[in-house]
């Protein structure tokens, strides 16, 4: 959750970074969120090895992080080795959290929201491959009158992105450089509908530039 | 990798390298003005000293407010008088190009000391010729020793406080704990009621004081031995303003006389024509009220060094009827007007405020200046005050770049939007102007102190972020300055600071390693705390009663409305009727905050360290203890909107206020709590060792209510709402709250970033916090600047309340901002 988002929407806005996203983008500006599940991560720039830590050793049960460095293809992302790290070098991406919580969260910004037209923007990944979580927050946020945006590749459920107009006050597409029929042929999974159809047929969705 | 976007003033730096010094003929007066001086370095001009040496000398036994007035008259007489090459507004108070003038009666004690190293000093250094070095140490500094308030100050206070003041040297140095910055100026910030001097002139005040002269009972003691001397004082200084003005004229008109140029000519007759008008009789036109404006700021600087020096009021709002009048008649265009303000901006940046005590230069870095110039705001009937004459001092402000003056801008809730975008666009520049003070929170306190609407509404910006109503502002003892990051350091050694060795200096809250729980710890802290209130109080009693016989403000007095009603000077302790609005300072709110959210998770809560491991930790600076400095540093922290900190920052706010609320009333004013520093972080950082937040020994602490350097990782908004968060908005004992931003120029940038930093503004101003400035730089540059400071020599940072030249600034105090955490767009 990044608040203070300048460039996700008008005003200042908290955006939600969801997790999974059916494409890979070389270009993608996120590839933490490219996969559904939650991963740990290593920031290297943050360890503190040299100066003769060695917390995190023999902390993991599946021989992931050994050394210092973390082997992704044993990782199971259980998350118990976030909490060692003095340093705070090694995290997980990707949290469960209600929405609820989430909402809380971002009403806590909410006196930023009121000038400019500032709010919630839903982003990641993809939202709308939780497609029905992603409904529920925009619900939600409506609810409590605070503005939503959605940054979406389109390469979504129809149904889920339909329903989305109604309740959300903008949708960004954001790969608008190549053509979408490059990128279905590669990148295709599950039953997906071409954007440019979907909006002509939608009302209530306006696309950001 | 993405390329930098870069502040207008950055990009300006860039072209000004590659065009290599290729000055166009097209370059306004005011730019050839500001090129003949800009970067040079200041000398001191020792005539203001060694006329008011030679005045006292004369003026033995009478009353101090007297002698005040007759040294100003001796000044006036007597000293050099300028008319710079190509200026419209004429006077300064020393010699060409930067000048600093000495006030010896604050600084006579050391004076033949602090000089030695003058020019060599790491922190805004000046220049001394070797004939005015011989007229200080023979004809000033020796009158001065023994006189001065600062040594009756450290004779007066008791041995405990005195410990926590000052060191046992023989020039009673500060000590950086609980600092009294009552010695190294003669009043707080200060704003004159111009309006007054610009409706009936110094003519007219005169003619006040002689008729209540006149008025006067000659048997009643009072009348004859306060009044009379008062009223003579009065006097004296209005003749000594209008001569000053006159000798002006007189010079501007002999070298009108030998002039060839015709343009010049006539420009030199008309300021004769001007100096022998004001301020002596109101102004007709807005040249002449500019003139008469800047003559009085001027003679203000000369009668004292009041401290940030004599901020200028709502100039948009006094000065606008003869903008209007004269437009109207079209007698004036808009650049014709921002050329004589930018005669003034020019003159006002050749004065440089120079500090000798060591505390005094430190805590004004970068030659540092708040002669604050307010605009926007409310009218007295409480509507909006935006004029076009306020659009011009922004134009004005983008337009000549230079740190002077610091325009400082009200915010209220119906400010127009144009003003707003206006704001933005001039914060955009990125040279750090303007500052903004918010009305929805200073006016409600300032009517809780007992305002009436009128005065409230109509108040001006003072110094760094203070405010002002002329008339009814009656306090200008300077006050405290506490260190509780050093009452931290305190409960970690029982008493005692590692710079300081075994001196107990605090009070013994018991050895550390004995703390149960976070509760006693904290307790502990609040002890320290309270003692340095206590202390401070002490100091501010005395620094009350000594002041009264130190300094006298006839100049001062004669604009307030209310020192000519009952003939008492404004430095005396209790005027009738007016609003006594004090201070003290908390220093290293950040690093306090920090430090205690990481003893309680760390070693409390969570367990991870013992507090006998984070001592051994601190008292090694943390080398060879990288995992527990890690671990404290990745405890909560102030500014990210996270209530585990913010808590104990509204505690420790909480405290305080409780303890003013109680103990202030006694002394007769109100000593708010302030978190404002100048850059007193940088200095007080050095006494204190490595803190539990993970800061490293000695090192500057957090400033203002601004998040520890680097540790507001949530961005600007969760720093705002964190400055929200530990306010208590139930007490009316607050005052203002620094706020320094850090913005990368990608933030704002075009249209949308303007949009986008009003949207902030406007959140900031519903908030209600006190006051905001922004630094709109790139890290990058800064770095850039530091190795090659000969191309930056122009670059202009928000430091403080003010702004000044990066590269003028000691090598500690640019780590410090660039420490600063830079909030970028992502």
């Amino acid at each position: 959750m990044q608040p203070y988002s300048l460039h996700d929407g008008p005003g200042i806005r908290t955006v939600i970074f969801m997790k999974g996203c059916p494409l890979r983008c070389p270009w993608c500006s996120n590839p933490e969120s490219q996969k559904r599940q939650p991963e740990v991560y290593l920031d290297d720039t943050k360890c503190i090895r040299s100066f003769g830590c060695d917390l995190c050793d023999g902390i993991c049960s599946w021989q992931a992080l050994k050394a210092g460095s973390l082997n992704h293809a044993l990782c199971t992302a259980c998350g118990s080795c976030t909490d060692v790290c003095p340093a705070k070098a090694i995290g997980i991406y990707g949290e469960k959290k209600g929405a609820g919580e989430i909402l809380d969260r971002v009403e806590r910004e909410s006196v930023f929201y009121a000038h400019g037209q500032g709010g919630m923007t839903l982003s990641g990944g993809e939202p709308f491959l939780q497609g029905a979580f992603a409904l529920e927050l925009l619900r939600e946020a409506k609810k409590r009158r605070i503005h939503t945006a959605v940054e979406t590749c389109g390469y979504c459920d129809a149904e889920n992105f339909k329903r989305s107009g109604g309740i959300s006050g903008l949708h960004f597409l954001r790969y608008q450089m190549y053509g979408f029929r490059k990128t279905r042929s590669l990148y295709w999974a599950g039953e997906y509908i071409d954007i440019g159809k979907c909006v002509d047929a939608v009302p209530g969705i306006s696309l950001a530039p | 990798m993405s390329i930098l976007e870069l502040s207008p003033q950055e990009k300006r730096l860039k072209e000004a390298h590659k065009s290599d010094k290729n000055k166009t003929t097209e370059e306004s007066r005011t730019r050839r003005i500001l090129n003949r001086f800009a970067g040079t370095r200041p000398v001191i001009d020792v005539e203001r000293g060694k006329y008011f040496t030679e005045s006292f000398r004369q003026t033995e036994g009478q009353p101090l407010i007297l002698r005040w007035a007759k040294a100003l008259y001796l000044y006036a007489e007597k000293a050099t008088i300028y008319i710079d090459e190509e200026q419209l507004i004429v006077g300064r108070a020393g010699k060409e190009g930067r000048y600093g003038i000495l006030y010896p009666e604050l600084d006579g004690d050391f004076l033949d000391e602090a000089i030695k190293d003058i020019s060599s000093r790491e922190t805004s250094p000046f220049d001394l010729s070797e004939e005015d070095r011989e007229v200080i140490l023979h004809e000033i500094a020796p009158y001065w020793k023994g006189k001065t308030f600062h040594e009756d100050l450290a004779k007066a206070l008791p041995e405990d406080t005195k410990r926590l003041t000052y060191n046992e040297d023989s020039e009673n140095t500060s000590r950086y704990i609980v600092n009294e910055t009552a010695s190294f100026r003669s009043s707080i910030q200060w704003v004159h009621d111009y309006e007054k001097p610009l409706h009936i002139g110094f003519n007219g005040i005169r003619a006040e004081a002689e008729k209540a002269l006149e008025a006067l009972d000659e048997f009643s003691a009072v009348d004859t031995m306060e009044k009379k001397p008062f009223l003579e004082a009065e006097i004296y200084t209005a003749n000594a303003i209008i001569l000053w003005a006159e000798r002006h004229a007189q010079a501007a008109a002999e070298k009108a006389a030998i002039e060839n140029d015709p343009q010049r000519k006539a420009e030199l007759e008309e300021i004769a024509r001007i100096c022998r008008k004001v301020p002596a009789n109101p102004p007709d036109t807005f040249h002449e009220a500019v003139q008469s404006q800047w003559f009085i700021q001027l003679f203000s600087r000369v009668e004292q060094k009041t401290g940030t020096i004599i901020s200028n009021g709502r100039m948009d709002q006094y000065l606008y009827p003869y903008y209007k009048a004269d437009k109207e008649k079209g007698i004036l265009d808009d650049e014709k007007a921002e050329e004589l303000l930018e005669c003034v901006w020019v003159s006002m940046a050749q004065y440089i405020d120079l500090y000798l005590s060591k505390a005094g230069g430190s805590f004004n870095e970068g030659y540092a200046h708040w002669e604050a110039v307010t605009v926007g705001g409310q009218t007295k009937s409480g509507e909006d005050a935006t004029n076009d004459l306020t659009y011009l001092f922004l134009k004005s402000k983008r337009e000549f770049p230079l740190n002077y003056p610091d325009l400082a801008a009200r915010i209220h809730t119906r400010s127009p939007k144009r003003y707003l975008y206006e704001v933005a666009e001039t914060i955009k520049d990125g040279s750090g102007f303007p500052k903004l003070i918010n009305d929805e929170e200073v006016i409600p306190l300032l009517l809780a102190k007992g305002a009436t609407f009128e005065e409230a509404y109509d108040y001006a910006v003072s110094g760094c972020a203070e405010v002002r109503m002329p008339n009814r502002d009656t306090y200008t003892s300077p006050c405290a300055y506490i260190n509780f990051a050093a009452a931290l350091e305190m409960v970690l050694y029982n008493g005692k600071m590692q710079k300081y060795g075994e001196e107990v200096i605090g009070l013994k809250t018991g050895e550390a390693e004995d703390f149960q729980s976070f509760d006693e710890f904290l307790e502990a802290y609040l002890k320290q705390q309270k003692n340095f209130m206590k202390h401070a109080f002490i100091q501010q009693h005395e620094i009350i009663r000594l002041r009264a016989q130190h300094f006298a403000s006839p100049l001062g007095s004669s604009l307030h409305a209310l020192c000519m009603e009952q003939c008492k000077d404004i430095h005396q302790p209790h005027i009738k009727g007016g609003i006594d609005l004090g201070y003290f300072e908390f220093i290293g709110y950040g690093t306090v905050i920090d430090s205690l959210a990481a003893m309680k998770k760390v070693v409390f809560e969570d367990k991870r360290l013992s507090l006998a491991r984070v001592k051994e930790a601190l008292l090694h600076n943390f080398e060879g203890y990288e995992i527990e400095r890690q671990l404290l540093k990745n405890a909560p922290k102030y500014g990210n909107d996270d209530s585990y900190a913010d808590e104990i920052g509204k505690t420790l706010d909480r405290e305080l206020l409780e303890y003013t609320k109680k103990y202030s009333q006694e002394l007769g004013v109100h000593l708010d709590l302030r978190y404002v520093p100048f850059t007193s972080n940088v200095p007080f950082g050095k006494v204190v060792s490595a803190t539990p937040d993970g800061r490293k020994a000695y090192v500057p602490l957090s400033d203002g209510s601004s998040a520890s350097q680097g540790a507001d990782k949530n961005g600007p908004t969760a720093v705002l709402l964190s400055n929200f968060a530990t306010k208590n908005y139930d007490f009316r004992n607050r005052a203002a709250r620094l706020l320094n931003i850090k913005l990368s120029p990608q933030c704002v940038k075009g249209e949308e970033g303007t949009e986008k930093l009003v949207a902030f503004i406007e959140t900031w101003r519903d908030l209600k916090l006190w006051h905001i400035q922004f630094n709109v730089i790139n890290r990058e540059t800064l770095l850039e600047a530091q190795k090659h400071p000969e191309e930056y020599g122009n670059l202009l940072v928000r430091v403080a309340g003010y702004s000044a030249y990066f590269c003028e600034l000691s090598k500690d105090l640019q780590d410090d901002i660039i420490s600063r955490t830079e909030h970028v767009a992502v």
